[in-house]
Formats: C-alpha cells, structure tokens, sequence
C-alpha cells in the first residue's frame, strides 16, 4: 500500500470509526478524557496502520480499551460501581429514545452497572458497540466461545431480578496470550 | 415480556460525530506524525519453540545485553539495559516516561540452565522485561544469546493467527511452555493479594508461591509433558479463589 493510499484509508477510519471509539470510551472515561483516548487510539493505529487489520474496527476499540486501561491505571484505581452508573447513564439514550420508562431505564443501567467487568465488556462491545462475536472476543483477547459464555452469563445475571447474588471468580481463557519466553 | 437485556440494547448509544475542529486539528497531529514503517516499533517476539529466538530483533527494538553486563547487581544490570532500550529512538520503549525498579518475576532451574525473567512498569504506564536463560544461576546475563529485553511491544495474539495484541499489562506476561527446556510455567497473578498459584492439568498438581514483590510466580513443570494446557488458580493467604487462569502451550 502506497503512503497515499494509507493516508487515504485511514482518513476514512477517522471519519468513520472514530465516533464509534468515542462511544466506546465514553462509557469507560470522564468526558473530559474521551478525545485524549481517541487520539491516542488513532495515533497507535497511524503509526502501524500497515499491520492494522481491515476492517479495523475490532483492533480499535482492543487498543482504546488498552489506552483505557493506562489511563485508569496512571490514576491507580478502578472504577466503583457508582461510577460506572454515572459513566452508563451519560452514554446511554435517553428513555424517550430508548422508548422507555425512566425507571426502567435507570433499573436496567443499574443492573448493568453491577454486573462483573467482564460480563458487561463482553456484552457491550456487542450490544452496544456493534461488533460481531468474533470482533469482540478479539477486542478482549479470548476465544469466540468464552466471550458468548461470558455474555451468556450477563444476560442470565441481568434477568434475576433484584437478586443478591454474588459474581464467584471467573475463569479466563488465555492461550498465552502474553506468547512470550 | 421485556427482557432487562432488550432494554439494553435499546439504550444502545448512537454514535455522534466528532466535533469538527477537534477532528481536523488531530487528525491533522496524528498524519504529522512519520508512520516510518520501517523504523517503527514492530513485533519484536513470536512464539517459538526455540528460546533464543524467543524474542525477534527487530532493528533496534531489541537489544542484547553486550554494554549491560558488569554493572552491580542482576537488577541494576536489567535497569541499566532497559534504560537504554528507552532511550534507543524508534523501539517501544520511548515515551514510557520514569522506569520503575526491576522486579523479579520468576528465577528456575529448567533441564538446560536457568530462567530468570523481571519486569519493570514505567510511570506511564509502560511494560518492560528483561528474562535471561543461562547455564549460570540466572543472574549473569551473559551474553545475547541468553538475555533478551524490550519494552511494551506487541504479544502473540491468542485469537488472530498470526495477528498481535498490545502488551499493556505485567500479567499479559508469561504462560505455559513445551520447548527444548521442558515443561515450565511462569507469570504474574492479575490479583494483588494473591500469595499461591495453584497449577493443574493433566500429569500436573503443583501449589506455586507468589512473590510478594512482583506478583510473580513460575517454575519449570516435568511432570507437565503430557498436558496440552494447565489451570492456575490464584489463592490468597485464606486459601479463598481469586480467580484463574488457563494457560495453552503454543504449538510450532
């Protein structure tokens, strides 16, 4: 691919992916820190665009996820539970669009919120950000199987309504997923 | 009847343009930016079965240990050739800002020497390694053959054949490993208060201590060679399940 050529294609991924890796982001960071995660997403993706797989919206939103992960890291905590009420409300359609009642709006959002990190990653990154199984299980780096385990799992956890139940310690596939020796 | 998961995905977001400005202005920052696709960082490991070739050089991206050698003590020495790994232009390892003290991940014997590998964060967020596999007592980073470091970098991408994943995290490090070496296992537990690894698999039943430091844990397996993968079940100092993890062995 010729350096026009590149420059080209991945003008139309800014354009066209890059609202969606906001999405992604937004329900993840303050408002305040989307653009950055963006940015930084695309700058990775510029600077190996030769390798970035096509379509490349999976690679996307796996590197804002990492750049995510930095983020929260240099600032040494994890997001409470309130918190990522407030970040899913902000992100969500409003209950007129949605064609919701605000109660059960907010009820659903809660319960999602509640949900173990990696039940909700692997449910949104379908049900909301559009990826195919195959495109999600990459985003997260474990198998196509584990991920519909995983949203098989928070679909089940969402329908017990008001339930108390606690989220036991999951099991992770990884196929080396480090590789390294 | 509404399932709370129809609700949901109605409550899909929409995805919203970008503001205008800020979209132009940074794609613009971004194209600035040289791709330098033949000086950029590459992938600088692959999974093999040979050790030495357990990391690929690729350009300057991966150093060998000839000006880290006869400084102080294991940890300087991994602290000194990170740093210059850092400060090496277009490797992964730039832009990682201050590198935190080396740490220990894991020091076995395996059927032909020593295995040692460290780990070091950055204070931005930055992931180094340095891992040794000598005839020594692991420490001496004799010479390229045996010592290999870098920084961040791409990982062998367990779901994409052939594809890669961005290494951000210490315990996306390590695995479970058949080569000329034998059976062996190591890695960083994702759980801060996890004191033991539990490794099962087939031919393998084996309690591993964690090290308080690095999280880390590792030992060379034996009794492992038939098993295709095993389970690590991180336990905590009460014996309570934190989590686990499944480890397959690379093939080829």
């Amino acid at each position: 691919m010729s350096t026009t050529e590149g420059t080209a294609e991945f003008t139309r991924s800014w354009e066209r992916d890059a609202p969606r890796v906001a999405v992604y982001a937004r329900r993840h960071v303050a408002t305040d820190d989307v653009h950055d995660v963006v940015a930084e997403t695309f700058l990775h993706a510029w600077r190996r665009w030769d390798v970035v797989p096509q379509p490349p919206i999976a690679w996307l939103v796996g590197t804002a996820r990492n750049v995510i992960a930095n983020h929260l890291r240099a600032k040494g905590r994890r997001s409470a539970l309130y918190e990522r009420l407030v970040l899913l409300d902000a992100v969500a359609l409003s209950a007129a669009d949605a064609g919701l009642l605000a109660t059960d709006r907010m009820a659903a959002l809660e319960r999602l919120a509640a949900l173990p990190e990696e039940q909700r990653e692997a449910l949104l990154l379908v049900a909301w950000d559009g990826l195919t199984p195959d495109q999600a299980a990459t985003v997260l780096g474990i198998r196509t199987g584990t991920l519909r385990v995983r949203t098989h799992r928070a679909r089940k956890a969402l329908e017990s309504a008001g339930s108390n139940e606690s989220f036991g310690p999951m099991t992770v596939e990884v196929l080396n997923e480090g590789g390294i020796r | 009847m509404t399932t709370t998961y129809d609700q949901i995905t109605r409550l899909a977001p929409a995805p919203e343009a970008s503001e205008p400005t800020w979209s132009r202005d940074t794609l613009a920052t971004i194209l600035a930016e040289d791709p330098a696709p033949e000086t950029s960082p590459r992938p600088w490991w692959r999974k093999t079965r040979r050790r030495a070739a357990a990391l690929i050089a690729a350009g300057a991206v991966a150093l060998t240990a000839g000006t880290a050698v006869a400084v102080g003590g294991p940890a300087e020495v991994v602290k000194d050739a990170l740093l210059e790994f850092m400060s090496t232009p277009n490797t992964t390892g730039n832009g990682l800002g201050v590198l935190h003290d080396p740490q220990l991940v894991a020091k076995f014997r395996t059927k032909n020497g020593v295995f040692v590998f460290w780990v070091a964060t950055s204070s931005k967020g930055g992931v180094c390694f340095a891992s040794s596999n000598g005839p020594g007592e692991g420490t001496e980073l004799l010479d390229k053959k045996h010592f290999a470091y870098g920084c961040g970098g791409e990982l062998v991408d367990p779901t994409a054949p052939g594809g890669t994943a961005e290494l951000t995290r210490v315990d996306q490090l390590g695995g479970f490993f058949k080569d000329s070496d034998g059976p062996l296992i190591y890695g960083i537990s994702p759980y801060p208060d996890a004191v033991q690894a539990h490794v099962q698999g087939p031919g393998v039943d084996r309690t591993l201590p964690i090290r308080s430091d690095s999280h880390g844990y590792g030992d060379a397996i034996p009794e492992a060679s038939g098993a295709r993968a095993v389970t690590v079940t991180f336990l905590d100092d009460a014996g309570h399940v934190l989590g686990s993890k499944r480890w397959v062995a690379p093939v080829g």
